[in-house]
């Protein structure tokens, strides 16, 4: 049997309109196909602007690979700016691979898919159907729009006039069409125009399936996308703000708009035959609930803030389960499927996978390093395609109207910078939302000192230094933005509460974030962040609090469904903990933080195996983050590790630390293990002095573990001393061994004020309390990080029975110590400033 | 009016001078099988208009 598939794209269409329309049996060839297939949500990416995503589509690359970034671009000259073309794409669409590999392919209305590309088969790009003047008049084919243009003739007269459509096109959709008023009549000419593109997209491909043979054909429709950003403000539920007539009006568009995709489905689905495999996907959601902008703020490409993170998809076709939901698939795995299904490699520079647990029997997949190495003919343009700058300012008025773009400038020059800077900004977007923080930082400084707008530059690089740790810098930004922006001031108070904790401000982090979490009502995101730095300050009941909201605002959300599964999971409710945490792997699977987070409720609840797993899969998915291979090797210890130490049995080596706050006996502790038998690293800069006559045992770099911790190889197999404060700098290359030293507070704080020579004052208020929630925050840094050993050691139960410590010191270290040179070491003398009881 | 479908196989439907959403969703079928009636209709007003 042939194989063949059918690609078919319905632009933002959403789970959250379709099901109910399902169950009112209004959709039947799309649950025909659910029926007898799998269905699922399909992650989207950052930004979701449609030509962007639908090249990752058809190229299983991120934009930054594939180059398409926008909805417009220059010429390749740079002299025009003009709507997206295939000009920019870097690498092979899967039509380019087909061709290569003597396969068959048509492709109807692809965004980008200008000028169609040379390839054996049919390509009808999306300029074919762009309408020009009045009907009636000279309509010539757009140039370069239909592959091979000896069928330009054949099919031209399957292009749908807007003028064309009628009433009985209208009426199922606006049944009271007729009583709109004249001066209203504007947005009929704008779903006119939406109606007869793609009427003329679908007949084309009709026409294509029946005239040409295939195997793989691919149909994009806008018409979904294009209705909701002019009708779904007036789709039910009725939002209060929307008067009762413009709701009665239209509030039956966004139904009809997929029951008419359905319709069009049921003939293409006919003539595909039962022996395709069929792929109906969306690029992203659409907001349909409470959430819906009414007006859309004055940024660039603003409709797209109601595009859902969620798109949708169902296969169908031989070799598929029936009746399955797939679950964390991403649009980039679209690509990747259809050449696994079609036996040929898939590149490992691509950026999903194929979705084989879709299948019940399926090709184990081959890998290539690259299609783009690989020589031979892919049919692509080896030269530009001339424009035409009619169906061009026909694509522009169309993108301007749905508010994807601004009107470019009448300066030409000037319209040629914005669009560049536009372009720029969108690859840093892709960077940010591939947490490839330095190249996005890189291309936002460059931005800085473009002579545009720089407010959204500005909240980029706001949030990229607080995640860098670069505080100082954000601290700059925001009041870089403030002042350009005063109306940012509330809309940017999370971020300052963010830097202030950053910066060790606590207090008033903490000012801030009381102010803002007592708003009346708070977006998602705010709840989550609120959540967030509540989890930071290990207030985990408010934590909750904020992240529950979040998530009644929007559960599909996987990051807060992770967030509330880590809030639990601190305040050690495990069953809540998993709950959460595999509600945010069925919404997106490539999340290795869920994963591991999955692995320690299950660890938790004894579950080794289970936890194993997760965190193998964590492991998989982000090798480079080592503590889920920590984690995993603790496991095997536990289960296999009987007569082996960690240490001889982990990849990564020791070190051990000596840690306490300062003047908890810390030099003391390293003078004892140096004497016991383990190598200090230490360099001898702080010479000792009457605090610490037998020296300080420090070594200078330690201090800066914050800033670079490339030098801690050097402490292999040694002993370190690290300030309490500085420990959860330390790197996950290693695995530590703490030994932690504990004394009562008010010791601590009467020793240091000794040291610093201010006798009995009394030191600065709120020292000791800072102190405490140091020790309190170290118990949680234990908790999560994997690769850590403590042991909490007494300077007080050292001093009075050095012998049962140092016991326990060498239980804990698993080494031979010399003992008795150890206990030697303990002079109760120096134990100054003790606090007797009585 | 009532016009047979160009539907090489198949029952004969309606198509009308306004054209529908079925025949739309047809494809290349419907729309050349509207556009034919359309046609038809222009002439014959031109002819009744003779």
């Amino acid at each position: 049997m042939k194989k063949k598939v059918l690609l078919i794209g319905w632009d933002a269409a959403d789970w959250n309109i379709i099901d109910p329309l399902l169950k009112a049996g209004r959709l039947p060839a799309l649950e025909k196909l659910i029926k007898g297939g799998v269905r699922g949500n399909l992650s989207t990416m950052n930004p979701p602007y449609s030509p962007m995503l639908w090249t990752s589509v058809a190229t299983g690359k991120t934009p930054d690979k594939h180059g398409i970034l926008g909805f417009i671009e220059l010429d390749t000259h740079n002299q025009l700016v003009r709507p997206v073309t295939v000009a920019h794409r870097k690498v092979k669409a899967l039509w380019n691979i087909f061709h290569n590999q003597g396969m068959k392919s048509n492709m109807i209305g692809w965004w980008p898919s200008h000028p169609a590309e040379p390839i054996d088969g049919v390509i009808v790009s999306d300029l074919f159907p762009k309408p020009i003047g009045s009907i009636g008049k000279p309509w010539p084919v757009t140039k370069g729009s239909v592959h091979p243009s000896s069928l330009t003739k054949k099919i031209e007269d399957l292009r749908v006039h807007p003028e064309e459509i009628t009433a009985a096109h209208i009426l199922p959709f606006i049944p009271d069409a007729a009583k709109i008023d004249e001066k209203d009549q504007s947005g009929l000419k704008g779903f006119s125009k939406i109606m007869a593109h793609n009427a003329s997209i679908h007949a084309c491909s009709t026409w294509a399936m029946e005239n040409s043979e295939w195997d793989f054909m691919g149909i994009y429709y806008d018409m979904i996308d294009h209705f909701c950003h002019g009708f779904m403000k007036f789709h039910p539920p009725k939002l209060t703000a929307v008067p009762q007539k413009q709701y009665d009006m239209y509030k039956s568009v966004v139904d009809s708009a997929y029951m008419f995709q359905d319709m069009m489905l049921e003939r293409t689905l006919k003539l595909a035959g039962e022996d395709t495999l069929v792929i109906v996907m969306s690029d992203h959601g659409y907001v349909s609930d409470q959430n819906r902008i009414l007006v859309m703020p004055d940024i660039h490409a603003a409709p797209a803030l109601e595009h859902r993170e969620f798109g949708m998809f169902v296969m169908n076709g031989p070799g598929v389960k029936k009746g399955q939901t797939i679950y964390g698939t991403t649009l980039l795995d679209i690509a990747p499927t259809i050449l696994n299904y079609f036996d040929l490699p898939v590149g490992r520079d691509m950026d999903g996978r194929s979705m084989s647990d879709a299948f019940d029997s399926m090709n184990s997949c081959k890998f290539i390093e690259s299609w783009e190495t690989v020589e031979g003919d892919f049919a692509v343009h080896q030269k530009e395609i001339a424009s035409d700058p009619l169906s061009e300012q026909a694509a522009m008025e169309q993108l301007i109207e749905l508010g994807y773009i601004d009107k470019p400038d009448t300066n030409i020059e000037k319209a040629i910078h914005q669009t560049k800077c536009d372009l720029r900004f969108n690859l840093a977007r892709v960077y940010l939302g591939k947490r490839d923080y330095e190249e996005s930082e890189k291309i936002l400084l460059e931005l800085l000192k473009e002579d545009v707008n720089i407010t959204p530059f500005l909240t980029d690089l706001i949030h990229i230094c607080i995640v860098q740790k670069k505080f100082k810098e954000a601290s700059s930004y925001l009041a870089q933005l403030r002042k350009l922006e005063p109306k940012s001031l509330n809309k940017t108070k999370l971020a300052e509460a963010k830097i202030l904790f950053g910066e060790g401000l606590v207090k008033q982090g903490r000012q801030i974030l009381e102010e803002v979490s007592k708003r009346p009502a708070m977006a998602g995101t705010a709840h989550h962040e609120l959540g967030k730095l509540f989890m930071r300050l290990q207030e985990y009941d408010k934590a909750l609090v904020h992240l529950k909201k979040a998530i009644e605002i929007n559960p599909e959300s996987a990051k807060y469904q992770h967030a509330l599964s880590v809030a639990y999971l601190r305040l050690k409710q495990p069953e809540e903990s998993l709950d959460h945490s595999l509600k945010s792997i069925e919404l997106v699977r490539y999340f290795p933080d869920a994963h591991y987070t999955i692995g320690e409720a299950l660890e938790l609840m004894g579950d080794l195996e289970g936890a194993k797993q997760a965190y193998a899969t964590s492991e998989a998915l982000q090798p480079k983050i080592k503590k889920a291979t920590i984690a995993k090797e603790n496991i095997v210890h536990q289960q296999e590790g009987e007569h082996k130490t960690i240490r001889e049995m982990s990849q990564f080596p020791e070190i051990t630390i000596v840690s306490g706050l300062p003047r908890s006996g810390t030099s003391m502790m390293m003078q004892m293990l140096s004497e016991g038998g383990i190598t200090p690293l230490v360099d001898g800069v702080r010479k000792d002095d009457e605090s610490n006559p037998k020296g300080y045992f420090e070594y200078e770099k330690t201090k800066g573990l914050h800033k670079n911790s490339d030098w801690l190889d050097e402490a292999e197999g040694k002993v370190l001393k690290v300030v309490a404060q500085l420990l959860k700098f330390l790197p996950r290359d290693f695995r530590y061994k703490v030994v932690f030293m504990t004394r009562d507070l008010d010791e601590v704080l009467a020793s240091q004020q000794t040291m610093l020579k201010k006798g009995t004052a009394s030191p600065k208020e709120g020292v000791k309390q800072s102190f405490e929630a140091e020790l309190k925050k170290l118990d949680d840094w234990c908790d999560k990080e994997p690769g850590i050993q403590l042991l909490k050691v007494s300077y007080s139960d050292v001093v009075d029975a050095p012998a049962k410590e140092v016991d326990r010191i060498q239980e804990f270290l698993e080494v031979n110590l010399d003992q008795q040179k150890m206990i030697n070491q303990v002079e109760a003398s120096l134990y100054r400033n003790r606090k007797f009881k009585i | 009016m009532k016009q047979e479908s160009s539907q090489k196989k198949g029952v004969p439907f309606d198509i009308p001078l306004s054209g529908s959403l079925g025949l739309l969703a047809l494809g290349d079928r419907g729309i050349r099988a509207w556009r034919k009636v359309k046609e038809e209709e222009k002439a014959n007003k031109k002819a009744s208009e003779k």
